[in-house]
């Protein structure tokens, strides 16, 4: 369902992204992996056009997303940022409604109750009128989450949702994610988190400066004789 | 007995113009409030020319006297067209003119002082420029630039002693009618001293309050 052809993304000469291509579908948990500068963030970025790719194409439900609609690519892909990025003048509610109200239109009425039932979901009922600075990081990310969930996207992408956070948050955070998986969603994850991957990723892709290097099956990821540049980034990784 | 009379007269008479000069200064704040926004507006958006425009008129009008601008748009511009402006039109078009620089000022480093993740995450959640900058980049900023706002509307108060060269009767005009009448200058200039000293107090502690209300809102 998601198709991404040739994608091109150069900083003046620094090509970030080397004529990526690959085909994701439906339901997919796929983890994107590869060490610090390989081009996982403008990956992601340029698929919802954080970034303009500087070539290439994505396609979305049969449909070029690369020049057409932003907004409406937009509602169909959400994201969750490292920092979490929760509007700082709104309250918990205000942050989860306002966008499906505002955006999609959706009646107020309706929009709260889906915002009830989804900070049900992530465990964080009681803070519906919180203010952002007054969450824990790890609450702060599932809020972000349910915020993304209110859009009802067809994708999410996450770039390291637990990078920012103290230990003993991690696991709330990934748990909440891991409860996405199967329920029809694509996820696309950065991650570092190896066992996260191994459980709860589909699929792998390895980038390396700009490129896909590596493209299997979890499974084969993790069982596989790799390829030296992999066994070497999975030694590092888990010995962390 | 006398002369308390007299006192107390002068002091009324002057203070009279508080009522003008608050007039002047309310009507050009929002002048400038308004046209302040859509210059920093303009300087943060994408459009090449507009930011441009918009740095060019900036430049101009920190870059002259305010009495020259003054100046220009009541004595100057009606020679030209031939059509008399009220001395209340100059005066709060030429103060919004360039209170607007500004403020555009202020609430562009206000925008620049916001976490770039903010756009971020509304760009992501496909919320139009519009309501992005409307209800969630420029509530954040108001907070942090609020006292700069307020400075700015304390410089404009003070500023508009310079409609008395119009010959408007505002606190300073009223001063040295007294003044010139009585031949003592020390006593109607400091009652005018007093009097805008009075209304800076009063717009400081109207600031208090509304900063108080924002922080309890927003945080
Ligand atoms: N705005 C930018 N301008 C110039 N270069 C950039 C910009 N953004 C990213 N880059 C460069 O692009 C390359 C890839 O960056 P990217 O953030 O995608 O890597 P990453 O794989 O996400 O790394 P990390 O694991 O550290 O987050 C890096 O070399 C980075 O310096
Ligand atoms: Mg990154």
């Amino acid at each position: 369902m998601i198709v991404i052809k040739n994608l091109n993304k150069n900083y003046g000469h620094h090509v970030v992204l080397n004529h990526l291509s690959v085909e994701l579908h439906k339901a997919e948990i796929v983890a994107i992996l590869g060490s610090s500068g390989s081009g996982k963030s403008t990956f992601l970025r340029c698929i919802n056009r954080l970034e303009e790719p500087t070539a290439g194409q994505v396609w979305i439900d049969g449909v070029e997303v690369t020049h057409s609609n932003v907004q409406q690519l937009r509602t169909k892909v959400g994201m969750v940022f490292q920092n979490f990025h929760l509007f700082s003048n709104m309250s918990v509610i205000q942050n989860l409604v306002y966008a499906p109200q505002k955006v999609k239109k959706m009646p107020e009425s309706q929009a709260f109750e889906k915002a009830q039932q989804l900070l049900r979901q992530v465990g964080l009922e009681k803070k519906i009128k919180a203010y952002p600075h007054t969450l824990s990081g790890g609450e702060k990310q599932r809020i972000a989450i349910a915020r993304t969930l209110m859009m009802d996207p067809e994708v999410i992408l996450f770039d390291e949702p637990t990078s920012a956070l103290d230990p003993e948050m991690v696991q709330e955070v990934l748990r909440v994610i891991k409860g996405l998986a199967s329920t029809g969603i694509t996820i696309l994850i950065v991650t570092h988190e190896m066992n996260f991957v191994r459980e709860v990723a589909t699929r792998v892709l390895f980038l390396d400066h700009g490129s896909i290097l590596e493209d299997q099956s979890t499974k084969d990821f993790f069982d596989g004789h790799n390829k030296e540049r992999i066994a070497q980034f999975l030694n590092q990784a888990t010995s962390d | 007995m006398d002369s308390l009379h007299h006192f107390l007269s002068t002091l009324s008479y002057v203070s009279e113009g508080v009522f003008l000069t608050l007039e002047y200064t309310l009507l050009s704040l929002l002048g400038g409030v308004v046209l302040g926004l859509c210059l920093a507006l303009m300087k943060v958006g994408e459009y090449t020319i507009a930011r441009r425009a918009a740095q060019f008129y900036t430049s101009v009008f920190r870059g002259t006297p305010m009495l020259v601008q003054l100046s220009i748009i009541y004595f100057g511009a009606p020679s030209l067209v031939s059509y008399k402006i009220s001395p209340l039109m100059a005066g709060v078009f030429a103060f919004s003119l360039n209170s607007g620089a500004y403020v555009s000022e202020i609430i562009r480093s206000g925008i620049k002082t916001i976490d770039q993740g903010q756009f971020e995450a509304a760009k992501a959640l496909g919320i139009p420029y519009s309501l992005m900058m409307a209800h969630i980049i420029l509530p954040q900023a108001l907070r942090g630039i609020l006292p700069a706002l307020v400075n700015e509307a304390i410089n404009l108060l003070k500023e508009t002693a310079l409609i008395s060269t119009l010959g408007e009767a505002d606190i300073m005009r009223r001063a040295q009618l007294v003044a010139a009448e009585t031949y003592s200058y020390f006593e109607p200039l400091m009652m005018a001293a007093v009097c805008y000293y009075f209304l800076v107090l009063l717009l400081s502690g109207i600031a208090k309050l509304l900063e108080k209300r924002l922080s309890y809102d927003c945080y």
